[in-house]
């Protein structure tokens, strides 16, 4: 019982950078995922009716939308690699898509038609998108999801190792 | 024998914008095309071609698509693009639009 009055406080502050450094974690995650979703809404938001119409002056402002939108999305990629893991293949898809659907075939071109299909497309994709994001701000989902990836199941294995190796030696030497 | 870059942003333009002429836009895939790919492509003394993404503030699919996928619409073989050009995306973000470039290249049929 004596070696409770050295470990627990030891403990508790691990347990304390445990916490504030997961919290800090979780936080800008969930920031980041965000971000990225409210981007995507705004690629929408100008994709969707630049596809129902054909082309007219109004376009420039569609077309630079859309590309500043689709160029935001991008920036984010390293960090997207590192939040979603294995799952970020997924992602990665489904932006190659989207980038097909909204600046691909006549974008950009003085005789556009209207392409329902196109718009049709995006707004599906969209949709995808955002579930698939939305999952992942779960954190019981995201954890899982990165212990899949093998990196973070070796960092609570060395954690737990250098956290047990006092207890074990005390246990040990009485 | 030799290696040729050309960096979109910095011997095009950092804004490529469109197909071809009737789009009013100068910078388009079409004349990126013709004036830098297939010149450098056509030149036996060039044996491999990078084509730098970084820096281009504006790629979008219809550019990519006319630019190289044109390339097989003008006679140039899959095989071949594959052996001798390379896209260089050295940030990550670049690395959507080198898939995209390579899928526009796989997808794309010869006249």
């Amino acid at each position: 019982m004596e070696a409770l009055v050295y470990i627990a406080p030891i403990a508790t502050y691990f347990l304390g950078v445990a916490t504030s450094f997961w919290v800090a974690y979780h936080s800008r995650t969930a920031l980041l995922i965000d971000s990225i979703v409210d981007e995507l809404q705004r690629v929408r938001d100008a994709a969707t009716p630049y596809w129902c119409r054909d082309s007219c002056p109004e376009d420039g402002v569609s077309e630079a939308q859309i590309l500043g939108g689709i160029s935001t999305l991008t920036t984010f990629e390293t960090e997207m690699k590192g939040v979603l893991g294995v799952f970020h293949e997924r992602y990665s898809e489904l932006m190659l898509k989207l980038i097909d659907e909204a600046s691909g075939g006549d974008f950009q071109t003085a005789g556009r038609k209207a392409s329902f299909q196109r718009a049709i497309a995006i707004e599906r994709l969209l949709a995808s998108f955002q579930m698939h994001l939305k999952a992942a701000r779960f954190v019981e989902v995201r954890i899982l999801r990165r212990l899949a990836t093998g990196k973070d199941l070796q960092r609570i294995l060395l954690a737990a190792v250098v956290l047990a190796t006092p207890l074990a030696i005390y246990f040990a030497r009485n | 024998m030799s290696i040729k870059t050309i960096n979109i942003a910095e011997d095009f333009s950092p804004y490529p914008a469109g197909r071809d002429d009737e789009d009013g836009k100068g910078f388009h895939g079409e004349r990126f095309r013709e004036l830098f790919l297939i010149p450098a492509l056509s030149d036996p003394e060039i044996h491999q071609l990078r084509v730098v993404l970084d820096g281009a503030e504006t790629l979008g699919g219809s550019f990519l698509e006319e630019a190289f996928g044109g390339l097989i619409r003008r006679g140039f073989k899959k095989r071949d693009l594959r052996n001798r050009l390379e896209i260089v995306a050295g940030d990550d973000a670049y690395e959507i639009f080198k898939r995209l470039t390579w899928k526009y290249i796989e997808k794309a049929k010869g006249e």
